[in-house]
């Protein structure tokens, strides 16, 4: 009760709202990269991928159980490997949340604040987020939880009242399928499922671990139906031809709820409220879990004052990015090579812990 | 009592002054303590067949019930007592002759210093010291005027009890026992204050509370350092986990059924003596929300009053950022007749939408602080031609749209649907802060306003409580949903709050 550790299920609402924020960020690069509406394979193709991959990955959690990704490679392997992924992580998640910030504060000022420069957008975000990083595990796992209650859920609901006017013969042909764009989508969708890297920094902090193994991947699993979902929606709401044009999918899906009762003429600023709550909560997570990839690499002890070396950093990036809209033409090969290394390294430790047999 | 009310030994006087055999220096002692305090009554008498036994009695004035020390001491004590062997040599015996079989109270105790016996009289109770014995006897006399046990004001119910709590600790916690009769509802004195030392109880149901939380809750009364506890208020802030922040973590109740039904969550309760607010710890974000009616009403109607509740949170606390946000920054949101019938009533306000709330929000403030400060008659009548008058004429006067007064009297109208007063309060605090961020951002400051809530909310603990419970750890603590925005039926709340984490249903 009065300790810093989670639940499992505070775990896994972690893990989903942190992979939901991606999905959404990811959606354009899905449904742009595959001639046709077969997006939704990738996503099932690099949730399998990630299932399997969960078996060994939990077997090494499950002998680790209090350590992280960086404190087990420490365990394993020399001083310069272990620490070369310590800072792959740190910058990983960097990179990741300053874009992720990009992205979010660019909608908010095209949607809600056009006249309010986007540095104060930036800031006002990055500030607020500090406070919840600096307050430690429980407290993120406890904003995730409501998050989930009074922001994703309701998000999701309006979501699905874009159905309305839905035409359903949009997810077809199946057959032929567009397996070069099929197969290059993989490392996109399989970045969408970004829980997956937090989980090997979670897990370290789950109070019950027999329980939160099977939750693992229940996380898969829930993500991908959320995933592929959201992505039919999105092609049968517009048809994947005037979907590849979108750089927002998801608020252009809100612009068309149809609520019955509902007078508010601009249901995507509702809908954007509520993704406001999620994406942030979103970026909360990561500025933690970088500071715990920061603590772990550089061995200090556990404190949330590395949140203030983050700020400076994570504005400068995300000022300095263009916004995701622009990054599309140049953003594969980064991508390929994050979903490569978010999905090898867990494997890479796993593989070396079973070769050494170490307990 | 007062077996174990001196468990604080932090406010204790440390120099302790023996009871001389000479009842003359006693006498001088406590006189010279006692200077100038004219309610200090000195009675000496003299006991015995013989009438050669002198003894004194002291007392304050107006604490003591004269009667009783009467008509059962000081009567038996002058004209029964036969000590006649014990008259040749008198010593301690007499005293222990005296007190069993000569004072007709139930309650004695033996002192040992005078400042017990100073403790004793100030607590209302009679000393009596005999010539010739280093010690001294307590007379339990208890007695002062007080209130009766009448309905609460600030916590009426259409149906339920109509007993409150008074300001007279142990009638409270009479009133508490009545309704559990069982023998693991336990009570623990203790006493706070070096100057007031004020009488508190924790109490508990043994066999349900957490322990770890009983500990806290003792602990943290334990470390009370002050010199006076004037009313509950004082102890919640002292006992609270973070005394910074807006939101209440403690629970405070004048009801005995409230206070019966936490202790059978598990809950502590603590009552302070000279206050009829009882505190409740640990208390969460949801047990604001709740009030004992929704109990004793049928439970679908009481869940849908109690939904209505929880619609009226955000409206008190956003309402009024919403309409800044909404006509300054998203017009665009709202259907076009709206939107047009808005940008007519605002062409003639020279104000801005957020001075505009801000002013209506701080004139219906003032509004309710006079009101509250004057005699209830009066008080109504001024919320009313407040309310009406000022609403009226500044609309007339083209200060305000009508638009904004219907969100202002709306918003005061939700704040008195949340049960609890000090949260219905922070809630109104917090509704300013809203505003402002609305003026700043709309409704993206609104969001970010949210999100720091929830993070606060979410860093918050009641005696190491998550407050935020069980919505929280929804999944985990998922039974205890049960009785949060709705009521379940009394059949289907057999078991206790799992956030709580009850010993009894730590052995289920």
């Amino acid at each position: 009760m009065f300790n810093q550790d989670i639940t499992p299920y505070q775990n896994i609402s972690i893990l989903i709202l942190v992979s939901f924020a991606f999905q959404s960020l990811l959606m354009p690069s899905i449904l742009s990269e595959i001639d046709g509406p077969v997006g939704w394979i990738s996503i099932a193709a690099a949730a399998l991928l990630l299932y399997l991959a969960m078996k060994p990955v939990n077997k090494l959690m499950e002998k680790h159980s209090e350590d992280t990704i960086i404190s087990i490679s420490n365990k394993l392997f020399p001083k310069f490997i272990s620490r070369s992924i310590g800072l792959y992580y740190i910058f990983m998640f960097l990179i990741s949340n300053s874009i992720l910030l990009k992205d979010f504060s660019e909608q908010i000022k095209l949607m809600m604040l056009f006249k309010t420069p986007l540095s104060t957008i930036i800031i006002a975000i990055l500030l607020t987020a500090g406070y919840a990083a600096k307050k430690g595990m429980q407290t993120i796992a406890n904003i995730t939880n409501i998050a989930v209650v009074i922001a994703l859920i309701p998000y999701l609901l309006i979501i699905v009242f874009s159905t309305y006017y839905a035409d359903y013969t949009n997810i077809l042909p199946i057959y032929p399928a567009d397996v070069v764009g099929v197969a290059k989508s993989i490392p996109f969708a399989m970045l969408g499922f970004f829980g997956f890297s937090i989980l090997m920094f979670s897990n370290s902090r789950v109070a019950i671990k027999e329980k939160n193994l099977m939750i693992n991947k229940r996380f898969i699993v829930i993500s991908a139906i959320l995933y592929m979902a959201c992505y039919l929606l999105i092609v049968v709401k517009f048809g994947i031809k005037e979907a590849v044009n979108m750089v927002w999918p998801f608020i252009s899906v809100m612009k068309f709820v149809n609520i019955p009762g509902f007078f508010f003429e601009s249901t995507e600023i509702v809908g954007l409220c509520f993704q406001i709550v999620v994406t942030f909560t979103c970026i909360c997570i990561l500025s933690y879990f970088t500071n715990l990839s920061m603590q772990e690499t550089f061995k200090t002890r556990e404190n949330g004052y590395f949140i203030f070396i983050q700020i400076p950093i994570l504005y400068l990036i995300a000022a300095a990015l263009p916004g995701m809209y622009m990054m599309f033409p140049y953003i594969r090969i980064p991508i390929y090579a994050l979903s490569a290394l978010n999905f090898l390294i867990p494997l890479l430790v796993a593989f070396k812990d079973r070769k050494k047999g170490f307990i | 009592m007062s077996e174990n009310n001196n468990n604080n030994t932090k406010n204790q006087n440390t120099t302790k002054t023996n009871i001389e055999k000479d009842l003359n220096k006693n006498e001088a002692s406590l006189r010279k303590i006692f200077k100038n305090a004219d309610d200090i009554v000195f009675r000496k008498i003299e006991g015995g067949q013989n009438q050669k036994i002198n003894m004194l009695l002291v007392y304050v004035d107006g604490m003591t019930t004269k009667e009783a020390i009467s008509e059962y001491a000081v009567q038996n004590l002058m004209m029964n007592m036969n000590l006649e062997n014990l008259e040749k040599s008198p010593d301690n015996e007499i005293l222990n002759a005296v007190s069993k079989t000569n004072i007709a109270i139930l309650e004695v105790k033996t002192l040992l210093t005078l400042e017990e016996c100073v403790d004793k009289m100030l607590s209302g109770e009679t000393v009596l010291l005999i010539d010739t014995c280093t010690k001294g006897i307590m007379l339990s006399s208890r007695g002062w005027p007080m209130r009766g046990v009448q309905e609460p004001a600030a916590e009426t119910l259409i149906r339920g009890a109509r007993d409150g709590f008074n300001e007279t600790m142990k009638v409270n916690i009479t009133l508490i026992r009545r309704r559990i009769r069982d023998p693991k509802l336990k009570v623990k004195y203790t006493q706070v204050g070096s100057r007031s030392k004020t009488d508190m109880a924790i109490m508990y149901i043994e066999d349900i509370v957490n322990k770890t939380v009983l500990d806290t809750v003792e602990k943290r009364i334990k470390n009370i350092d002050i010199e006076a506890i004037l009313e509950s208020s004082y102890v919640e802030e002292m006992i609270e986990d973070d005394s910074y922040s807006l939101f209440p973590q403690i629970e405070n109740t004048e009801r005995p059924d409230a206070a019966a039904s936490a202790l059978l969550e598990g809950r502590v309760v603590i009552a302070v003596d000279n206050t009829p607010t009882v505190l409740i710890a640990p208390a969460i974000f949801v047990s604001f929300m709740q009030s004992s009616e929704d109990y004793y009403e049928r439970w679908l109607p009481s869940c849908i009053t109690r939904m209505i509740r929880y619609v009226a949170l955000p409206i008190v606390m956003l309402l009024p950022a919403l309409y800044v946000a909404v006509t300054q920054f998203h017009p665009n949101m709202l259907p076009t007749q709206l939107a047009l019938y808005v940008a007519a009533s605002r062409a003639n306000v020279p104000f801005p939408p957020y001075f505009e709330a801000l002013l209506m929000e701080l004139v219906i403030e003032l509004v309710r602080e006079a009101s509250m400060r004057i005699t209830t008659p009066v008080g109504s009548t001024i919320g009313l031609v407040g309310g009406l008058v000022i609403g009226q004429s500044s609309v007339e006067a083209g200060l305000i749209t009508p638009l904004a007064v219907i969100i202002v009297a709306l918003t005061a109208i939700a704040s008195f649907t949340i049960p609890s007063y000090n949260f219905s309060t922070t809630l109104r605090m917090i509704r300013f802060a809203f505003i402002i961020l609305a003026a700043v951002f709309g409704l993206f400051g609104i969001s970010i306003g949210l999100s720091v809530l929830i993070i606060h909310l979410c860093t918050l603990k009641s005696c190491g409580i998550p407050y935020m419970s069980p919505l929280s750890s929804f999944i985990e603590d998922r039974s205890d949903l049960k009785d949060t925005i709705i009521r379940p039926r009394i059949k289907n709340m057999v078991r206790k709050p799992k956030y709580l984490q009850a010993e009894k249903e730590k052995g289920n």
